[in-house]
């Protein structure tokens, strides 16, 4: 009969960018039981925030560098909702513009990680390669890579100017071939496809019951993105959220690749709706009460929560990031995986450890 | 956003997460806030066909609170987040989620009799 061993992965291993640690419980090759320990990037996000509400807009960038125009985008969106101003739409639809923008940003990392997981290294280079495109885009219209810092309460601080929406159309016009590209190579390529198909699954009723979102619950047959809520300049342009039913390594990747061109038909719509008109209206005195607002994050629903009290501190700020209920699924994925998928069940689920721990 | 309960007995916790997840609903999370009274507002927020609903209770900061983790699995970290944050207890969880007990710094979302906030 053969014995229980227990295998620590992490916090530090080469499959992860970030560190966690995931305790696995195997017989002979198979996992059969799997223990997830967090807290090694704790930073107190939420009381930082508490501290100054307009210094804030721009530290919450700094909770998640792939993600950090929508945390600003939800937070200002919150306080917004607080202090009942509606967003000048030209604001909206650059908002929309630069969140898409760094959906493709996410994404792609996430496919080429998940590329570099399974060994296909020059598939990660080329993911990176695709990238790049629109990093410095994003560099171009915001001023920066990573952190945007474009988000303020009341709108954004850059507008785009004709030759702008010129530019934004030229890469998106040379970076729909290149997806396209791409999605063939992790569509068909065959040991990409072995290395995934039927890997990993995560059921509808265990995506229900570990309250997974975004492409983790949209891989599994559950059809909810939070874009259709009509924030920003959603409610502008036509939703199609990619919803596939297998639930495993394979559904999660081709969501994602599906969800970049998508992202690019939505940056192309936007574009025409750009009218004449401010990007910022100007908020007076502290907000005070208590608002809720959500965004469709590249990892999926990312929710704030604030509670303004008339000062310059705030009384709560809560942060419900998309990881942090999609990280604890891989516990549901991996009992009877082969030890040698574990680090690819893992990296499908796109875990980023700054946002799950803040 | 609905109207929630307006902060019922934490008795009624596991009847409420029972009826939600019967009719579909996904828990979003579980936010705790400190009200500088000794007890903390439990917001149980909920989506339910794409609207977001919210079941609101108070509870005394020292009590142990049932858990609700065995109807919905995803709230096994939101309630120890709870924990590890505001020094909350809930049936059957551990705290150590985030913070390590007894060398990280306890409960620090709890507001201090010396802070205003």
């Amino acid at each position: 009969m053969s014995r229980t061993t227990i295998i620590p992965i992490g916090p530090q291993h080469p499959a992860f960018l970030e560190p966690l640690n995931v305790s696995l419980e195997l017989k002979e090759e198979r996992v059969v039981g799997a223990t997830l320990n967090l807290g090694y990037n704790h930073r107190g996000m939420e009381h930082a925030l508490s501290l100054d509400y307009k210094k804030s807009q721009y530290l919450v960038e700094r909770v998640c560098g792939i993600c950090s125009n929508h945390h600003s985008a939800a937070y200002c969106q919150t306080v917004e909702a607080i202090y009942g101003v509606e967003v000048p739409e030209r604001a909206r639809i650059i908002r929309t513009i630069t969140m898409e923008c760094q959906r493709i940003t996410s994404h792609l990392l996430a496919l080429g990680h998940i590329a570099e997981v399974v060994g296909y290294e020059n598939l990660f280079m080329q993911c990176f390669r695709e990238r790049e495109l629109v990093m410095r885009l994003v560099n171009e219209i915001t001023g920066n890579r990573v952190h945007y810092s474009t988000n303020v309460i009341g709108g954004v601080k850059r507008d785009i100017d004709a030759a702008m929406e010129r530019r934004i159309e030229d890469v998106m016009s040379d970076l729909r071939p290149r997806l396209e590209e791409l999605h063939a190579i992790f569509s068909r390529d065959s040991t990409f496809v072995k290395r995934t198909k039927g890997i990993g699954k995560l059921t509808r009723e265990q995506a229900i019951d570990w309250c997974v979102v975004g492409p983790v619950a949209r891989a599994s047959g559950v059809a909810q993105d939070v874009r259709e809520d009509g924030f920003a300049a959603y409610d502008r342009v036509r939703l199609r959220p990619v919803v596939r039913e297998e639930g495993d390594c394979y559904a999660r990747t081709m969501v994602r690749m599906d969800e970049c061109l998508r992202s690019v038909d939505l940056i192309e719509e936007c574009l025409p709706l750009l009218k004449e008109g401010s990007v910022v209206l100007s908020v007076k005195g502290h907000p005070s009460g208590e608002g809720i607002s959500r965004v469709e994050a590249p990892r999926g629903e990312l929710m704030y929560y604030v509670k303004a009290i008339g000062k310059l501190q705030l009384d709560r700020v809560k942060i419900r990031t998309p990881a942090f209920v999609n990280v604890p699924a891989v516990q549901a994925m991996l009992p009877g995986a082969r030890l040698a998928d574990v680090p690819v069940i893992t990296v499908s689920l796109d875990p980023c450890i700054c946002c799950t721990d803040r | 956003m609905s109207e929630g309960n307006g902060g019922k007995p934490h008795q009624d916790i596991r009847g409420m997460a029972y009826q939600m997840r019967a009719s579909g609903a996904r828990l979003i999370t579980i936010v705790g806030v400190d009200r500088g009274d000794g007890t903390i507002e439990l917001i149980y927020l909920f989506d339910r066909n794409g609207d977001v609903e919210d079941r609101r209770f108070v509870v005394e900061a020292e009590e142990e609170v049932d858990s609700i983790s065995d109807i919905y699995a995803g709230a096994t970290n939101m309630e120890r987040e709870n924990m590890d944050l505001l020094g909350m207890r809930f049936k059957g969880l551990e705290p150590g989620l985030l913070l390590v007990p007894g060398k990280s710094v306890k409960a620090p979302l709890r507001k201090r009799s010396e802070e205003g906030t």
